[in-house]
């Protein structure tokens, strides 16, 4: 099988993967990946590595990694293709394994996992709480709670490929452009695929699109990855290819998997620019192409509007990866997801400013006209009948922002040189024996309250998140984390109208003007 | 006999009821009134507060008290009471009938408002609009099974308990005016005498579950939130109770509750409009079945023969009816009209008279009232079904996230919601307890909506849709933190994912 060949298969099906290549095809495909570092330490001091995730996550690949070293390892290689009798039997070889210091490797998609410690639970008590315990704290919000023993446990669903830094965009590309290398020549589309991704500019656009992604907060399995970038280089050689596809910046946004998708939320033909649209379609634009400007233009096809059109959304993604200029473009990519993005990349370094800004817009879900940011207002809205939204709020009470945290999680040290990202951020108090009670932020939440920072009507949200952080507020009063406002002071919110009312309820008596505005 | 006695009513509309153990003939009864209710047995106690209602209608109602009234009656709750002016005291009060008139249940007469409830200050005595539902949900939770009652009424106590919370703090100041000894009162509860079926025992599970369960979440101490949970899944408790007790008591097919993930799919819809139809028509085929037993045990004596058409035409004959608005006389004729009708179709004479009858006491009885209008308006005060508004056109069983949120919580136990279980299985919990489906499995649930005749009447992609709309409830749950979605598509349930 040729390269090519071997690429292209790489978009085809879920058949086609590590499972049916063989050993000198998988070498060409085999990118360095952190796991296989974790892999080989945790194996090499004799632990039973549990390597939990999706089917398309590599973990085939893993294990090959781990047996080209330790040829007679214990492996488990898919749980989910035991039957119930066999099982029996590798639950007492695990078990061995466990009480002999024998290391072995066993992978399972996320029900077969489940479906083992319901086993373990009835059998083994000891190594199921302490499989459990591991795999509930794989990743952790500072401090570690489980000691890693004889167990540990890899879950590829924490692992993120996609995003700027962790990227395995660029490593892909480049492999495939030296594999691709012995098929120059065959396709004129593959040859200019290979020369486009090799420019840097080219290459950065591409990624940007893969972070994007990312920032949905889908997991993404490494078989959609490598489909995505192998359909990007190679649509144009396929039988049934559609000659409009063929260029790269088309392609990504033609396939049919899972990733590809999601790509086309942010195809550059959704951003619009009157004035460059129109540089575009007349062809006026001729400025800053890296490799060529466009042969033909939209303006120039008179006769058929359809074809005209098709070839100015070409353009316009052409335009998004090649143009030195396409800077303005790209900053119409969704707002909140841009934001999003960068209030990620900065959480450490802006931390005080995110936090502020977040608690700002948290105050916002209740009073549209409050700008309170250093102190977290603890709402209060009440009701029984949910055909209802709640009008009214109250506030008696705050958190005060210097006692809360902005974290996020990360892998546990044993885990460090995962690839991870995390999907959420997390606001919590910073009392040490609270640190469960928190308010995780994923990434929806983060763009709903960027959007409300925006100014976005918090009465067309849905109230979803409202009710999530009233939970996390009053787990925090409950724990008498809350303080009173100054003099008794008590804020009615009349959410539809964004207007407030400020009364003081001091030593129990009113006191009804109370001066000052939130 | 009282001239105005009317047998629909009274005899039959109250046996019904009694049956029942509740009166399901109100379309007032809202959830704040089925807290007011449940609060109110399960503490014993109810709480005087003419003074705080006086506040918390604000002078846009008619015979509000004016504020400058308050201001004088109520001059030592200020801390100065000369310097408060009467416009501050009317946008304070505008504010506070938002806070405590949610759900508008507080009316210029006090006996028959009840206010927000945020703690055992706000209990109000028995409005007619709570329908005996206090009682009927405190007798399952009172029960004792393995020698304790539910800790959904312990849970219930103490949050009441707590007053520190921001809807009590706004109305401290009235409330110390009177020592708590004058406030709170206590009232006279009966010995329960429950008549254990199998739907209260499904429901008395469903509470405990609950109940145990907000423990787990560590919510136990968010009094609010405590008070929301448990009377929203009373809420439930009560609908659930009317479409399953025909089910229970007649031996009638159980009714597959399709909930609707709201995602917008037609057939889904649809099916789920069919399944709380169904809910409804339940509640007219309960009414009929009792009514036939009910008139079975009239046998010889007010009926000389329940297998005689003659003889139960007599009976209708006999009967005493009355109506305001109505000729009985009309009244009469329609019901021996149907009798005859249902006969000449081949009913048993008793069977014929139960029918005529149920349709006698939801035209003439309960003509904005009945039963079927009670499912309506709890279904969708309760977060069951939807859209709200009584302009909508395909009411189903929409479910509102939060009800949701809970009736999971009462179906799942506490270790193996730690524990975690596949989508799958959370839709087998489901309808083992409530028949309760939400397209996990797409042939077992499809072939029940099938067997209670929905299924045949929605577009052919039910089928397909049942599998996204599972998706859509596995959505809501991650949207809650209580699921995590991996990529193959397993979606696991816990507390701890």
């Amino acid at each position: 099988m040729s390269n090519l060949q071997l690429i292209k298969r790489l978009y085809r099906g879920k058949t086609c993967y590590s499972d049916a290549l063989s050993e000198e095809e998988l070498e060409l495909l085999q990118l360095p990946s952190g796991v296989d570092v974790i892999v080989e330490q945790m194996v090499s001091e004799g632990r039973i590595v549990f390597l939990t995730g999706n089917p398309g996550d590599g973990k085939t690949f893993i294990i090959r990694t781990a047996r080209k070293k330790r040829p007679h390892l214990y492996v488990i290689s898919d749980l989910n293709s035991i039957s119930d009798t066999q099982m029996d039997e590798e639950i007492q070889r695990l078990l061995n394994c466990y009480h002999n210091h024998i290391p072995c490797i066993v992978a399972a998609n996320e029900y077969p996992f489940l479906s083992l410690l319901r086993k373990l639970a009835a059998i083994a008590p000891d190594f199921h709480k302490e499989l459990l315990g591991v795999k509930q704290n794989t990743t952790i919000l500072n401090y570690p709670t489980v000691q890693l023993g004889r167990i540990c446990v890899v879950d590829l669903n924490d692992r993120s490929l996609l995003d700027k830094e962790r990227s395995i965009v660029k490593l892909t590309v480049d492999k495939f452009i030296v594999l691709l290398q012995d098929s120059l020549g065959s396709n004129s589309y593959l040859d200019y695929n290979i020369r486009a991704l090799s420019d840097s500019l080219v290459l950065q656009q591409y990624i940007k699109i893969f972070s994007l992604i990312s920032l949905t907060g889908e997991h993404f399995a490494i078989r959609d990855i490598l489909g995505t970038v192998a359909y990007s280089f190679t649509a144009c050689t396929f039988e049934d290819a559609d000659v409009s596809w063929g260029y790269y910046y088309d392609a990504i946004f033609s396939g049919d998997n899972d990733l590809m998708k999601i790509a086309t939320n942010f195809d550059p033909i959704l951003l619009s620019k009157p004035s460059l649209d129109e540089r575009l379609w007349n062809g006026e634009l001729v400025d800053g192409w890296r490799l060529g400007a466009p042969e033909k233009w939209p303006y120039e096809i008179e006769e058929d509007v359809e074809q005209a059109v098709n070839l100015f959304k070409s353009i316009k993604r052409k335009f998004y990866f090649e143009n030195e200029l396409s800077k303005g473009l790209e900053d119409l990519q969704p707002v909140d997801y841009n934001e999003c993005e960068k209030i990620l990349i900065s959480i450490r370094s802006k931390n005080k400013e995110i936090k502020r800004r977040l608690i700002r817009s948290m105050n916002k879900l209740f009073l549209s006209s409050d700008m309170e940011c250093d102190r977290l207002r603890v709402w209060t809205t009440h009701g029984f009948d949910l055909s209802r939204e709640f009008g009214a709020a109250v506030s008696t009470r705050y958190i005060d922002g210097a006692d809360l945290e902005l974290t996020f999680p990360e892998p546990v040290k044993w885990l460090d040189r995962l690839e991870y990202t995390p999907s959420y951020i997390v606001l919590r108090h910073k009392k040490k024996d609270l640190r469960k009670t928190y308010l995780k932020i994923d990434l929806d939440m983060l763009k709903t309250l960027i959007a409300i920072e925006k100014g976005y009507p918090v009465a067309l949200l849905s109230t979803q998140y409202e009710q999530k952080l009233t939970q996390f507020l009053h787990g925090l009063c409950s724990a008498r984390l809350a303080k009173d406002y100054s003099y008794g002071e008590a804020i009615l919110s009349n959410r539809r109208e964004g207007t407030c009312k400020k009364i003081s309820i001091e030593d129990d008596k009113y006191e009804l003007s109370v001066g000052g505005t939130l | 006999m009282n001239k105005n006695f009317d047998t629909l009513r009274d005899e039959y509309g109250a046996k019904l009821c009694m049956e029942l153990g509740f009166l399901p003939t109100s379309n007032s009864t809202k959830p704040l009134y089925i807290a007011n209710a449940l609060l109110r047995e399960s503490t014993g106690r109810i709480c005087e507060m003419q003074d705080v209602h006086k506040w918390v209608v604000s002078e846009r109602r008619a015979k509000a008290t004016p504020s400058k009234e308050l201001l004088d009656e109520f001059s030592t709750v200020f801390s100065d009471s000369g310097a408060e002016k009467v416009e501050e005291l009317q946008e304070v009060r505008f504010y506070l009938e938002r806070v405590f008139n949610p759900d508008s249940t507080v009316h210029p007469d006090y006996t028959f408002s009840v206010m927000n409830i945020s703690s055992k200050w706000l209990i109000h005595p028995y409005v007619k609009a709570e329908a005996g539902i206090g009682r009927f949900l405190f007798e399952i939770l009172n029960e004792q099974i393995n020698g304790t009652s539910s800790p959904a009424l312990e849970l219930l106590r103490a949050a009441l308990q707590q007053d520190d919370d921001d809807i009590t703090r706004l109305i401290k100041p009235i409330i110390i005016r009177k020592p708590e000894a004058e406030r709170l009162k206590k009232i006279p509860l009966e010995p329960t005498s429950i008549s254990f079926n199998q739907s209260k025992r499904v429901i008395r599970a469903g509470f405990d579950r609950l109940a145990k369960n907000i423990v787990l979440l560590g919510q136990a101490e968010d009094s609010l939130l405590v008070l929301r949970r448990l009377v929203c899944f009373a809420s439930f408790a009560v609908f659930f109770y009317l479409e399953d007790i025909n089910h229970t008591e007649f031996a009638a097919p159980k009714i597959p509750l399709l909930l609707d993930a709201g995602l917008g799919l037609g057939a889904i819809e649809s099916a789920s409009s069919g399944s709380f139809l169904s809910c409804k028509k339940a509640v007219e085929a309960y009414t009929i079945n009792f009514l036939e037993k009910y008139l079975t045990g009239l046998n010889g004596q007010y009926i000389l023969d329940i297998n005689s058409k003659k003889a139960i035409e007599d009976y209708i004959n006999s009967i005493a009816l009355h109506h305001k608005k109505i000729d009985v006389d009309e009244i009469r004729r329609v019901i021996l009209q149907h009798y005859n009708g249902y006969c000449e179709k081949g009913e048993a004479p008793i069977r014929a008279i139960a029918r005529s009858l149920q349709f006698a006491l939801y035209t003439y009885t309960y003509p904005n009232n009945t039963p079927s209008d009670f499912c309506n308006v709890i279904g969708k005060r309760g977060g069951l079904a939807g859209p709200a508004g009584s302009a909508a056109k395909q009411v189903r069983l929409l479910i509102h996230r939060f009800t949701l949120e809970n009736l999971i919580l009462s179906v799942i136990e506490p270790e193996r919601l730690q524990e975690g279980l596949e989508l799958r299985e959370l839709g087998e919990y489901l309808r083992d307890s409530y028949l309760v489906i939400i397209g996990t499995d797409n042939d077992v649930d499809y072939s029940l909506l099938a067997n209670a005749k929905i299924a045949q009447d929605t577009p052919e992609n039910l089928r397909s849709e049942l599998s996204q709309n599972a998706q859509g409830i596995a959505d809501m749950l991650i949207s809650l933190d209580l699921a995590k979605r991996y990529a193959d598509g397993v979606t696991i349930i816990g507390t701890e994912v």
